[in-house]
């Protein structure tokens, strides 16, 4: 009778909901909770993810800015309530929180050896990935590295250098466990793989000025053979060449889903092309036309050294002609859409390739991580190393692909790091990175203060810890000057 | 001088309060000895007095009432009597020595009785030469003879008085008629003698005021024996009235019960507040048990069924019901068959109307304020509004509401003998609605039946079924449909055209100037898209086609209930009983969509496909309960105690099947299968669990006690938070019974109560313990391979707080009962202090944490409801009328105590009607009430253009509305929002007024609210004439006559022009409006006609009658109705107001027939 009664109160819906007691059962339980963590990434209209990430980058740089905000002082943009700093932050601890339930599930699971390795490698990468975004973002972070409990609610900041040792021993643990690129199926083409775990992890010793560490790690992923620079510059951004030989990470977009638009929810398609081409530009350019979110400066498309390939086929100021690979016609870019002083990244554009009437989103994978970025950080590690002649070899590669000549070594840091800066910020342009290795560097305030004329206040090398976090948390830290 | 007074008097009250306390401590420490007859010490000393003038002197210094024939006892002998602290026993033993009279006391009743050998045949008028010779017995329903009833033949003086065994002996004439047997405080009886000349009389007490019965949950309790606040309407309230549905039945009838009707569409839906509101996020109603079963469709009760609605308002009343009771608890008893045969009939029909319209712009006012609208903004203006004075004026409002017929008919016979009862009915009513298409009809049958099997077993059958059909139009409290269209359209636009078809446009599908921009369809007019679309709205339909073709959603539902009881008293006064209630619901709806015409692209191309949608739902639910109940009276010492255990399970299943893009219209799922189809299914199911007891004690009726304890088990929690224990004490004293109130003659009853109790909610959705993923296809996706397939990632849709449990109610009550003048005047009187604690709310997490919406929901959230309760009662006899006034008046004062850890915790929530008004919320808010209206406070319109350029808020110009900047930062923005009102009535009330004179009777009803605001969201979009969802110019209110159109003009109404910032129409104090009415609810007046006129038509009463409700409302509210509710149900809502189904005004004529 007593156990009838147990029986009685039901404990478990049956109306298929899926709970802990049905889900975290099978192989394929894990990869779709994971994949959470690329949905992430993708973001789209959620105004999180890669193309927050790009915004932000090219915001504080001044580099680009919204129509409606030319020019918005940095003072004001660098703030505890700024929407995108904000959105920056959730994303990567959403990303982190996926990494953290997969590992704590996969205690207890009983699914084959060979993919808890690959689940747990996986995991390890984004936290990794997280925390390494968090670090150079923000520095010193609460730092998480179980599921969500209620006793987590008031978790205090961990020092930024505590968060490099977690990042490297993640994205070290990583590299151990994750399958290679050839060794992944064509159906899994862009997950993350060992190599994009080396390049995280060669970029995070940089962070320590390891530069022993950053070049094992940087020797491991050449010696890997997976990765090259493709001929051209536009090639690289192209939908006739997705997950090329130079992709590391990339955010994968396709137009539609079941001919469903769904204006709420984490979109297949991305936004770039919109963010990036002129308002009310036509959908010619972008598949809804231009929204103009992000637009460069013309100071950045007069920067580019003569004969520049990237200068020439990804920046157009007004007045250009511009033709892409998918584009139906050469057009004009006309004067009247966007003020003068505008240029425009064409990264992203490539034009109409489907239906316009069942999809606005657009299908091209855009870059998280790239090899000509990684050529650049090996350079860098390089040159610190001593390895002058080394160093400008990688630097070169990048430029001769933009058909720009060769520098010619020389043992002066000074030099090299003016140059190689250059090469980032020509090369890098309105991708998820730049600013930072203007922070890392320390170059920051010189950058701003030539480009710009801003006086860079020390603060600015870090992010503000978003305000609605802090009221939620007492603990919470905050950076200093914020 | 005044202060000195007020002082002296305030001494005085305390001193007479001193006394009063030494008073009440001197009864109650007389209250140890075991009986009244035994522990009553009297002192007397007469000289030569009448026994009839002894017994008055012995009745005027204690309780004791004497009870004698005078016939039979001669109370004119002298008696001398010198006694000190003696018993009633021994005095009367001295009173009535000598003479051949006994006595025997029934509590504090005294039966004189002539000596034993005397009783048996007693003549009287021997003389009297027919005569015979009938006898019998009298008993008190459980077996008990009662001595002393008075028989007595009808019209006559002769008669007796029962004997010790409750026996009667009477000789009486051969032509005598009826015998008349009474007992005080018994309902006297009257039975027929025509040959019969043995009676077995069962008295049945009477249940007027302090004695009517209460039913308090697994059983009942005399209202005097009651410590618990219980509110109650009974059926004689009911039947009086045409009330449709159990919120009529209820509302301003109750002090501290607060009804509202969610929409005023028949067969609408309520909200019924007890005592406030209970929950931020889970349910607020109360729980239902109709006849002992639990069950919410409470539109398939027949209100006609019901003899009386008890209200369980405190934790000592509601805690039987545990975790269910937080709210309040609604018994509702229906009537079981009586002896005898009984018919009645039931029928009334009437007509509605609208009570109210809202002011609009008629044709003329629209096309001069259209096309000033325009020109304003620089727009072209539109040729067809050139002219106002020659316009067309088509009122949209009287277009979409009707007056509407409605009709209702009950037929109830109950019908019993000694073994069995039954009560059956059948009814039928059909209300069609105020807007054109709405409407709803209900067929009821009831049957329940009582058996009386052996002396000992009891058993009983109840039988409920309903079929209703409700017609819905989409606009019930939501702020869409048709009635907000039907405000919105432009009175110059036709509502009907003669042809179909696109006219008067160009070939090449543009206007033609002369600004005739529609085209016909199905008889209606359209705007074409093609119009100017700054000046004619795009995308709003035509009302009248909306609800004849687009959205005629009939819902239909079918209830059972059937429940059967068993009882069996083991021993005396030891009962157990068993009940199994089944429920069954059957519910289907379908919507329609028409092709519609409204999205022409290119003329002649309808757009948008057929869609249909069908909707079926079947829930079941078993109910099991188990008890034993034990009532025992030893000496002075009654003891009543019950315990059980209750067991439930609920399942339901329901199938929605939508179909798009079909090619035509269908009236049901086609076979083939040419359009989209989706299937969806939202299965549930719960259990509950319970282990329930109480026990009540008193002593003498006059020191009260009750506790009672429940243990629920709930599906709805986690598997370690599934049980929570209940439990309340209550204690009541009945200072009206105490020897030292026998000074206080005018005083008929004195109780004063005290309860305290804890009771839960675990009305919450199930299985919020658990956390929970999400695999919707679509909300969370990635493209993986060379293939570029979409896969889709699941993700945590809940995190689920395995320790969520009750929502839990603390509540503190005390009271007191008056009726002084033999209860001619009643008082009743509760101050509570309700503690809501442990409430569900989200509570935000640092989104560090990943957790999905950054909130998890838990237990936590605390608020407080206090208020103060008062229902009076008056009655009186002034000639031939007979006049009846009850009166109940209740305040609520609402805080909230705790939101989240942090003290600075709110939570915020919508109330925004479209994008003008700039995101109106509530703000609910530590140590204020539940839902605040927060937004700005207007600061007049800006008269210049150099006062535009310096108000803060930027990009004004000369006429548009200036705020007030609170913070005074030098910026207007979310900030300087402050609270504006709020929706929740501070004070409740109802009067109902009743006289009767001959065969004439009339009463009133009227009910009320005061202490609330409005927020008019209506006002968002009849106070701008751009159209806010699209482009286009619509209707706006009469008001806009006043608008700002120049220096000086206006300082409360702004510009007018399409181009006009959405900062005019911010929430603000422009949209607050106090919200107290009094309303005449009900008037009736009905004749019943003379018995004799009918008695050959074998009638035995004929009531005609007329009534009106809803005849008028006193307010100052400018919007349809005062009576606005919370929306959706959603408490932080309440009191916003987005255009609902207005309540109809209602003239009814009905009979009451009896046979």
């Amino acid at each position: 009778m007593i156990a009838a009664c147990k029986d009685f109160l039901v404990t478990t819906p049956k109306n298929g909901t899926v709970t802990d007691a049905s889900f975290f059962k099978t192989t394929a339980d894990f990869d779709a909770y994971m994949f959470g963590a690329y949905a992430d990434m993708a973001g789209a209209f959620d105004g999180a993810g890669l193309a927050n990430w790009v915004k932000v980058q090219c915001f504080i740089s001044q580099e680009a800015w919204g129509p409606d905000e030319i020019p918005k002082p940095l003072a004001q943009y660098m703030n505890a309530t700024n929407d995108q700093i904000t959105s920056f932050w959730k994303t990567f601890f959403s990303i982190n929180a996926k990494a953290n339930q997969v590992l704590a599930k996969l205690k207890d699971a009983t699914i084959p050896e060979a993919d808890k390795t690959r689940l747990e490698g996986e995991a390890l990468f984004f936290r990794g990935f997280a925390y390494f975004n968090l670090g150079r973002a923000y520095g010193k972070v609460p730092l998480l590295l179980k599921p969500y409990d209620a006793a987590q609610n008031y978790v205090g900041c961990t020092p930024e250098d505590s968060i490099w040792i977690q990042v490297i021993a993640d994205l070290s643990a990583a590299v151990t466990k994750m399958p290679t690129r050839t060794k992944l199926g064509s159906d899994q083409l862009g997950r993350a793989t060992k190599g994009t775990a080396l390049a995280y992890l060669a970029n995070a010793y940089m962070y320590k000025k390891d530069w022993t560490n950053a070049e094992i790690a940087a020797n491991s992923l050449i010696a890997l053979g997976e990765y090259g620079l493709m001929p051209t510059v536009r090639s690289v951004f192209s939908g006739l060449t997705e997950n090329n030989k130079e992709s590391i990470l990339e955010v994968q977009y396709r137009d539609i889903a079941d001919g469903k638009v769904n204006w709420n929810g984490h979109e297949v398609g991305g936004v770039l092309p919109e963010y990036t081409s002129p308002r009310n530009i036509g959908a010619e350019y972008a598949p809804a036309g231009g929204w103009g979110e992000i637009v460069g400066t013309r100071k950045l498309a007069d920067s580019f050294e003569p004969g520049d390939d990237r200068r020439k086929e990804l920046i157009k100021v007004p007045g250009d002609k511009y033709k892409g690979e998918n584009m139906k016609d050469s057009l004009l870019i006309p004067l009247t859409i966007a003020q003068v002083h505008s240029s425009f990244s064409t990264k992203y554009w490539l034009g109409p390739s489907s239906d316009l009437t069942v999809s606005y989103l657009f299908k091209l994978n855009n870059p998280v991580m790239r090899y000509a970025e990684f050529l650049l950080n090996y350079a860098e590690i390089l040159f610190m190393k001593g390895k002058t002649t080394e160093g400008y070899a990688q630097m070169n590669l990048v430029r001769n692909r933009a058909k720009l000549p060769s520098l010619i070594a020389t043992a002066d840091q000074a030099t090299f790091m003016t140059a190689l800066m250059n090469e980032r910020r020509h090369e890098l342009n309105f991708e998820p990175n730049l600013w930072f290795h203007y922070t890392r560097t320390g170059t920051a305030a010189a950058f701003l203060l030539k480009e710009y004329g801003i006086t860079m206040k020390p603060a600015w090398y870090k992010f503000p810890v978003p305000q609605a976090e802090r009221d939620q948390n007492p603990n919470l830290c905050q950076n200093d000057g914020y | 001088m005044n202060s000195r007074f007020s002082q002296r008097s305030a001494g005085n009250l305390l001193k007479k309060m001193k006394l009063l306390i030494a008073f009440l401590f001197a009864g109650l420490l007389g209250a140890s000895a075991s009986t009244y007859s035994q522990s009553t010490k009297l002192s007397f000393s007469f000289d030569k007095i009448s026994v009839k003038e002894a017994f008055k002197q012995i009745e005027k210094n204690s309780e004791f009432v004497f009870f004698y024939n005078e016939d039979l006892i001669d109370v004119n002998a002298m008696v001398s009597l010198n006694v000190k602290d003696e018993t009633v026993e021994s005095i009367l033993n001295e009173i009535l020595i000598g003479t051949d009279n006994t006595f025997k006391i029934y509590d504090r009743q005294i039966v004189i009785l002539p000596a034993e050998k005397k009783v048996s045949p007693t003549f009287i008028n021997s003389e009297q030469p027919q005569r015979k010779e009938v006898s019998g017995s009298v008993n008190d329903g459980s077996g008990q003879p009662i001595p002393g009833v008075s028989v007595v033949v009808k019209g006559t003086t002769l008669g007796t008085i029962t004997n010790m065994d409750g026996k009667f002996r009477l000789s009486v004439p051969t032509d005598a008629k009826i015998l008349v047997f009474s007992f005080v405080g018994m309902k006297t009886q009257e039975f027929t003698i025509s040959g019969k000349t043995t009676f077995t009389v069962t008295m049945v007490e009477e249940t007027t005021g302090i004695d009517e019965v209460v039913a308090i949950g697994y059983g009942t309790q005399k209202r005097k024996d009651l410590t618990g606040a219980v509110g109650q309407v009974k059926s004689e309230d009911l039947t009086k009235t045409s009330v449709i549905g159990l919120d009529q039945a209820i509302q301003g009838k109750i002090a501290g019960v607060q009804v509202t009707s969610n929409s005023g569409e028949p067969g609408g839906s309520i909200s019924m507040r007890i005592r406030g509101v209970g929950s931020i996020n889970s349910s607020n109603e109360p729980l239902y048990i109709i006849d002992g079963v639990p069950y919410g469709s409470l539109n398939a009760i027949n209100v006609n069924d019901i003899d009386r609605i008890d209200v369980l308002k405190d934790a000592a009343a509601a805690s039987i019901y545990g975790s269910r009771a937080s709210n309040g608890v609604v018994l509702v008893t229906t009537k079981r068959g009586s002896k005898g045969l009984t018919v009645s009939f039931d029928a009334y029909g009437g007509v509605q109307s609208v009570a109210k319209k809202l002011n609009l712009l008629n044709g003329s006012q629209f096309a001069l304020l259209a096309q000033e609208n325009l020109v304003n903004a620089k727009l072209p203006a539109n040729p067809a509004w050139s002219n106002p004075a020659t316009v067309q004026n088509n009122d949209w409002q009287s277009a979409v509401f009707q007056t509407a017929p409605m009709q209702s008919y009950n037929l109830n016979i109950s019908a019993g003998g000694d073994k069995s009862s039954t009560m059956f009915s059948v009814s039928y009513l059909d209300q069609q609605g105020i807007i054109i298409a709405s409407g709803y009809k209900r067929y009821t049958v009831r049957l329940n039946t009582d058996y009386t099997i052996t002396k000992k077993l009891k058993a009983g059958i109840t039988l409920n079924g309903s079929f209703d059909e409700k017609k819905n139009v989409g606009s019930g409290s939501d702020f869409s449909g048709v009635l907000n269209n039907a405000i919105s359209m432009q009175p110059t636009s036709p509502i009907y055209t003669n042809q179909d078809g696109l006219f008067n446009l160009k070939s090449d599908g543009s206007v033609d100037p002369s600004g005739n921009t529609y085209f016909g369809w199905n008889g209606y007019s359209f705007t074409t898209r093609f119009a100017d679309i700054n000046s004619y709205p795009q995308g709003l339909n035509n009302p009248l086609y909306t609800k004849k073709y687009y959205q005629s959603n009939p819902s239909k539902s079918q209830q059972i209930l059937a429940s059967f009881f068993a009882e069996y008293e083991i021993i005396k006064g030891l009962r157990i009983k068993s009940t199994l209630n089944l429920t069954f619901g059957h519910g289907y709806s379908e919507s329609h969509q028409a092709a519609s015409p409204n999205e022409i692209t290119q003329v002649g191309e309808l757009r948008t496909l057929a869609a249909y949608n069908e909707n079926w739902d079947q829930s079941n639910q078993w109910n099991w309960v188990n008890n034993i109940s034990y009532n025992k009276t030893i000496g002075k010492h009654n003891i009543a105690a019950i315990a059980g255990i209750d067991a439930q399970k609920y399942n339901y299943r329901n199938v929605g099947i939508n179909t798009s893009n079909a090619p035509a219209d269908q009236q049901s799922i086609s076979a083939s299968d040419n359009a989209t189809r989706v299937v969806s299914g939202f299965p549930s199911e719960s259990s509950l669990l319970s282990y329930f007891g109480r026990i009540s004690y008193d002593y003498e009726g006059k020191y009260l006690f009750s506790g009672t304890v429940r243990k629920d088990g709930s599906s709805n929690f986690g598997p370690s938070k599934q049980y929570g224990v209940f439990s309340s004490a209550s204690a009541g004293w009945r200072i009206s019974q105490e020897n030292f109130m026998k000074d206080f003659e005018f005083i008929s009853d004195l109780k004063i109560r005290g309860s305290y109790g804890t009771v839960g909610n675990q009305n919450i959705p199930s299985f919020k313990y658990l956390s929970t993923y999400s695999s919707d296809a679509g909300t969370y996706q990635y493209t993986l391979g060379a293939n570029q397939s979409i896969i889709n990632a699941i993700y945590q849709n809940n995190i689920g707080d395995p320790n969520i449990h009750w929502e839990k109610s603390t509540q503190t009550d005390i009271g007191f009962d008056l009726a002084v003048m033999n209860g001619k005047l009643s008082l009743s009187a509760d101050y509570y202090i309700k503690k809501l604690s442990d409430l569900l709310g989200y509570f935000p997490v640092p989104s560090y944490t990943g957790v999905y919406g950054s909130s998890v929901l838990k237990n936590g959230f605390s608020m407080e409801n206090k208020g103060f309760e008062l229902v009076m009662g008056y009655k009186e006899k002034i000639g031939q009328v007979n006049f009846s006034a009850n009166a109940n008046f209740a305040t609520l004062n609402n805080k909230i105590t705790k939101l989240t850890d942090n003290q600075a915790a709110y939570v915020t929530n919508s109330i925004s009607i479209n994008g003008h008004d700039g995101g109106a919320i509530t703000q609910t808010k530590i140590g204020e009430r539940i839902g605040n209206f927060l937004g700005y406070l207007t600061d007049g319109i800006v008269q210049t253009d150099a006062e535009a350029k310096a108000n803060p808020l930027g990009g004004l110009s000369a006429g548009d509305r200036k705020y007030k900047d609170i913070n005074k930062d030098g910026i207007i923005n979310a900030n300087d929002k402050v609270l504006l009102g709020n929706g929740l009535p501070k004070y409740t009330f109802g009067l109902n007024l009743s006289a009767q004179y001959k065969a004439f009777d009339v009463s009133v009803f009227l009910n009320g609210q005061a202490g609330v605001q409005i927020a008019n969201m209506l006002r968002a979009t009849i106070y701008d004439m751009r159209f806010n969802n699209s482009t286009g110019i619509i209707n706006g209110s009469a008001d806009l006559m006043n608008r700002w159109t120049g220096q000086g003009t206006s300082n409360t109404m702004p510009r007018n022009a399409y181009t006009a910032p959405t900062s005019n129409d911010w929430f603000s104090d422009v949209y607050i409006q106090d919200g107290s009415f009094v309303r005449v609810s009900n008037l009736q007046i009905g004749y019943t006609l003379k018995e004799t006129l009918l008695s050959k038509a074998g009638i035995s009463r004929l009531r005609i009658y007329v009534s009106g409700q809803n005849l008028y409302t006193f307010t100052k509210y400018t919007g349809y109705d005062p009576e606005v509710g919370s929306p959706n149900q959603n408490v932080l809502s309440t009191g916003a107001d987005f255009g609902r189904y207005p309540l109809a005004r209602m003239f009814n004529i009905g009979i009451n027939l009896k046979f």
